[in-house]
């Protein structure tokens, strides 16, 4: 039940309102378990025995890892559910992804192709995986202690707000204000508000937007020329940033109403000046994850230079591919990976300051842009054939491959004009936190809620010109 | 402080239950809108559908079409949309071009292919076949090709909305190619199209309301005419004046002036009117028996049928799907090719009016009809 449908906004989320209000306590976290679970049951009912039965394990391992911390057993529980939680995500995640590429290999050896019957990715499982792997990490290291009942560890692993698109929970963060938090007017207002901003966002720009992307990446690539192929990609890069900030804005929103205070996870990422910045602004919850539990693991910055550079390339491949089971994904992430090993060379660092603000932001944006194209095309043939023509090396087609006017709507355009306004004021006032409860966003928010209302109701709204007799 | 957030938060709250509310207990009535489909019924909760997921997304379907304020929802979104933006919404149907002129999102892809219509050279083929062997048993299938509205309202088209600047390949590439595959196989037919673009630099009169997708009254009679006339002198029977009514203005349509205007589904909208069947004549002579098949600009053809001396005890097989009596005035069933009661009275007409829209092409406006035709005459000898 993705929170932009009727039945979110109409139902599920007035219920939640009221809940949130009328409960306190240990009674509030037994009501929101308890929509969480509808809210799964709705979504992905099958997913949900699966989810409920993990939640048993990890309780149960946790516990035990915390009893026998520092002893052997401890290590190989720690080892054996983690290869559990991956070979769940592998499973659920790139099965499709593996067998097809399996097939291909037979199919070059002359060998039929496996039968097999495709697996639906249930809602949110990449990040359930990351969130039970932290938790019993951070149990292992004595950086968290397990949960006192299954209900806290369910209640953390399927806390509605962040079910979709993250943010990414740690256990240690969510673990206190699931024992005690305060709920006061103030942030439940504040929620509110923002959840309809996150709403607008997402819905209002974000959607304005998608169409366009995906009508550019849905062109043959002997029809992009550049205009097109510029077009798409920066369509694509604001779809891409006003939708996923716009769901954590939403998720941030929702649990703010019941007193929780989630992680940021977009800090004005196109307002960065280099890759590297772009990452501490970009999806920061899974950005620390992979510091946390990848990178440092790993060495981090403790063996030298040379092993350094290593890691962050080894930790954005992953990343890459933590995004989609696609090689397009692992080539993005090693293409983000690689401007940030480049940025460490000093040569490159002295360079770059030299460049003005305004031309470090452009040039990263630029960057940025180029990669979202590797990210969003679905083979690397689509991604060449995007980037050359970005570069001007693109085809002439003899006829104009769109027509402006059905590929570029107006709205869209304008929604763009806002989301570069909305950008560039940032530049301006970067990091400053936004005020939910300002008198202009309290105004506003209503009127983006009654607009958000009626874009739902109208994209499902397709009239015929007479029924057929 | 404290009031200024309770009043946005019960705002806010009142916003989320509003449409569910007056759904539920018809507090205002909404407004309606043009081609909406009913309320779907509720769908009962089983929990092999629950665990499928079928169960939700019907009761997320229903609920969409449920809600209390949709109406008011939809119309305010296209009234702000072309108001701010002059044009609809990118999945509606219809588009806006200059000084209030409104064409179908089908005629504007017409108006932009790229391809070139192969397939016009064997329905070409396949009409001369089809007409030259009906024609040795005094049998005239006539195709009747019409224009689309940005063909004879190009002007009124805006240049965002026109993939090549100047004259559009799908002149040259389908129409034409349809034409003069039709001149080739020697087909008998009516260029409805050349007559409407005629008719128009001759009057200044445009040829198609500016809110209609299909052409006015006027011109639908002309194009009739023409029609009439290629079938009495190919089939020897000469008409007189009173047989075919005049194209005089004051004819009926069954198209609506508006009914694009309608889709748009904004507040303020002209209302939609479409004239009533007019009463037909009872038929005076029996010589020519005609049956019209083709799209909805056909059903002027159908309606002047009713005004002729002829076609009175008439039929239109609108699509090739539903069938208009011309003498009831009404839809009275289906098309059926296997059942005999089709096959007699189809067989007992002596002139066949199949449409060929340019924007459709290479798909005739007629569906399988020639088929059906032909696989009627071919169980049995041809008899004039």
């Amino acid at each position: 039940m993705p929170f932009t449908t009727l039945l979110f906004l109409s139902c599920f989320l007035p219920i939640y309102m009221v809940v949130v209000v009328v409960t306190r306590g240990a009674v509030a976290n037994w009501a929101i378990l308890a929509l969480s679970v509808l809210f799964y049951l709705w979504g992905a009912p099958t997913f949900l025995p699966v989810i409920l039965a993990l939640g048993v394990l990890d309780f149960a391992v946790a516990r035990f890892i915390h009893a026998r911390r520092g002893q052997p057993a401890a290590r190989y529980a720690l080892i054996a559910v983690i290869v559990v939680h991956v070979a769940i995500l592998a499973y659920f995640k790139y099965a499709n992804f593996f067998v097809g590429q399996l097939n291909e290999i037979r199919d070059l050896f002359g060998y039929t192709a496996w039968q097999w019957s495709k697996v639906i990715l249930p809602i949110g499982v990449s990040f359930l995986t990351f969130e039970e792997i932290s938790f019993m990490v951070d149990v292992y290291r004595g950086h968290a202690v397990p949960p006192r009942t299954p209900r806290d560890y369910w209640l953390f692993l399927m806390l509605f707000p962040h079910s979709i698109a993250g943010p990414i929970f740690r256990w240690k963060d969510l673990e206190r204000q699931l024992r005690a938090r305060t709920w006061t007017l103030a942030q439940f207002a504040e929620g509110t508000s923002r959840f309809c901003w996150g709403l607008g966002k997402k819905l209002l720009v974000g959607d304005a937007l998608a169409i366009v992307a995906k009508r550019a990446f849905d062109l043959p690539h002997d029809q992009l020329t550049g205009p097109v192929a510029w077009v798409g990609a920066v369509a694509y890069t604001i779809h891409i940033y006003f939708d996923f900030s716009g769901y954590s804005d939403m998720a941030i929103g929702l649990g703010k109403m019941a007193g929780f205070t989630f992680k940021e996870n977009f800090r004005d990422p196109y307002t960065s000046k280099s890759v590297t910045e772009f990452w501490a602004r970009w999806h920061i919850s899974l950005s620390t994850w992979f510091r946390d539990y990848v990178y440092i693991p790993l060495g981090g910055n403790r063996a030298g230079e040379r092993r350094t550079r290593v890691n962050i390339a080894l930790v954005f491949a992953i990343s890459g591919f933590w995004h989609g089971a696609s090689w397009t994904f692992l080539a993005w992430g090693a293409y983000h990976g690689a401007w940030v090993v480049l940025e460490r060379v000093p040569a490159v660092a002295r360079l770059r300051a030299r460049v003005p603000s305004v031309g470090q932001l452009a040039l990263t944006l630029l960057l940025v842009v180029f990669g979202w194209v590797l990210f969003r095309a679905e083979s690397f043939a689509q991604a060449g054939a995007f980037m050359k023509a970005m570069v001007g090396l693109g085809p002439s087609p003899s006829t104009p491959p769109v027509v402006w006017g059905e590929f570029l709507p107006r709205r869209s355009e304008a929604f763009a004009l806002v989301a570069f306004a909305s950008i560039a004021w940032r530049v301006g006032v970067a990091d400053r936190v936004r005020d939910y409860l300002s008198t202009p966003r309290l105004l506003l928010a209503p009127v983006v809620l009654a607009a958000c209302f009626m874009q739902v109701l109208n994209a499902s709204f397709v009239p015929l010109i007479y029924f057929k007799f | 402080m404290r009031a200024r957030l309770i009043l946005f938060v019960a705002v806010i709250w009142l916003m989320l239950v509003a449409g569910v509310v007056n759904a539920r207990f018809g507090l205002v009535r909404d407004a309606r809108l043009f081609d909406g489909a009913p309320p779907a019924k509720a769908h009962r909760l089983r929990l092999a559908e629950l665990w499928s997921g079928r169960y939700q997304a019907e009761v997320e379907r229903r609920l969409e079409r449920w809600w209390g304020l949709r109406g008011f929802a939809i119309r305010t979104d296209n009234t702000v949309n072309l108001a701010l933006f002059k044009e609809t919404r990118p999945t509606a149907t219809v588009v806006v071009g200059r000084d209030g002129w409104l064409f179908h999102a089908e005629d504007t892809s017409f108006l932009n292919r790229t391809d070139d219509c192969v397939a016009c050279d064997q329905l070409a083929a396949r009409l001369g076949q089809v007409q030259r062997r009906l024609l040795a048993s005094g049998r005239l299938v006539l195709p009747v090709l019409t224009a689309a509205k940005t063909t004879t309202e190009r002007g009124q088209v805006p240049a965002r909305w026109r993939r090549f600047a100047g004259e559009p390949r799908s002149d040259r590439a389908i129409t034409q190619r349809m034409l003069d595959a039709l001149a080739r196989e020697s087909v008998l037919f009516v260029d409805g199209r050349a007559i409407a673009l005629e008719r128009r630099s001759r009057t200044g009169q445009p040829v198609f309301p500016r809110e209609a997708r299909h052409w006015g009254s006027s011109p639908a009679c002309e194009v009739f005419r023409a029609a009439i006339d290629q079938a009495a002198r190919t089939l020897g029977l000469p008409l007189g004046p009173a047989d075919v009514p005049a194209c005089d203005g004051s004819l009926p349509s069954r198209n609506s002036p508006h009914d694009l205007g309608h889709l748009l589904n904004i507040w303020g909208g002209a209302r939609n009117r479409a004239d009533a069947a007019p009463p037909a004549r009872t038929p005076l002579r029996h010589d020519l028996r005609p049956v019209v098949v083709g799209s909805s600009f056909m059903w002027d053809f159908a309606y002047l049928l009713a005004q002729t001396s002829f076609g009175g005890d008439g039929r239109f097989y609108y699509y090739d799907d539903a069938v208009f009596d011309i003498s009831a005035g009404d839809i009275t069933g289906k098309v059926d090719p296997t059942d005999p009661a089709w096959r007699d009275w189809t067989q007992s007409r002596n002139l066949y009016l199949v449409e060929l829209y340019e924007a459709y092409l290479p798909s005739p406006a007629f569906g399988l009809f020639l088929d059906q035709l032909d696989a009627a005459f071919q169980s049995q000898a041809l008899v004039p």
